[in-house]
């Protein structure tokens, strides 16, 4: 990521500082010009990320710090999520039955099965004993 | 994180406007909330999502549940003033094809009534 337009936020692993922090980022993508409609995944894919992180990350009840950094490339918005949990990669969730009848629907893995379809690349890595999952929104007008 | 659920009735269907945002901070209470009013003795509703601003999928929670309460008690819903934003949700996570949505509340009076006979 350039230096220099970048938005770094650290939130508490609490749900309800998800809200908050998706505005930010909200406002960040805005002050850049994104279309809205993109603006608006990129703050749904924050919020299941986070919610995610905070629900499954962390095995003790002690307050940890979970760091989230956007920036801009040419052509792409980059949103980094770090945090000192149990190793954990939402991206082996199994993915949900979407044709499932509707009594039988299960809401689990919903989440980042949204962010895999509304962004445009998601990847997870353990560095140093944090999880790091990057997302990647395209930020090119498109017709 | 703030939502609001008001009740009130059309030529007897009992309409639910929900307006705000719910994600994970307030899904839970969201869904106890809704499902309460849900047992009121009728089988016919609309959901009028005019003022519904933003939702996660664990609002889509919300939704399910209702759904599952409204058909156990073999009745039937609708949906009415759908965002796109909202609308985009449903269509990923296959939602659109299986609610129904109007596009104003008068279609969705004369959708309930139709499934109401």
């Amino acid at each position: 990521m350039k230096s220099g337009e970048n938005l770094i936020v650290k939130i508490k692993n609490d749900i309800g500082a998800i809200a908050e922090l998706r505005e930010k980022v909200g406002a960040f993508c805005a002050a850049n010009k994104m279309p809205l409609k993109s603006v608006n995944n990129v703050k749904l894919a924050v919020d299941e990320i986070l919610t995610n992180v905070i629900s499954y990350a962390f095995k003790d009840r002690d307050t940890h710090e979970i760091i989230v950094r956007a920036g801009l490339s040419q052509s792409f918005l980059h949103i980094e999520i770090e945090d000192d949990g149990w190793q954990f990669n939402p991206l082996r969730l199994p993915e949900p039955d979407i044709e499932k009848p509707l009594e039988e629907r299960q809401i689990g893995g919903l989440g980042v099965y949204l962010v895999r379809k509304i962004m445009d690349g998601v990847e997870y890595r353990r560095e140093n004993e944090k999880n790091i999952l990057i997302m990647k929104k395209n930020i090119a007008i498109m017709q | 994180m703030k939502y609001e659920l008001k009740v009130y009735k059309i030529e007897n269907f009992t309409v639910i406007n929900i307006s705000g945002k719910i994600d994970s901070s307030n899904s839970e209470e969201a869904e106890a909330e809704l499902n309460l009013m849900l047992e009121n003795n009728d089988r016919y509703y609309i959901l009028d999502l005019c003022g519904l601003e933003y939702i996660s999928s664990a609002g889509l929670r919300v939704f399910l549940s209702a759904s599952k309460k409204i058909k156990n008690n073999k009745g039937n819903f609708v949906f009415c003033s759908v965002s796109e934003e909202i609308k985009e949700v449903f269509d990923i996570t296959g939602l659109l094809h299986v609610f129904t949505l109007c596009e104003t509340l008068d279609g969705a009076v004369e959708k309930i009534k139709s499934m109401a006979l």
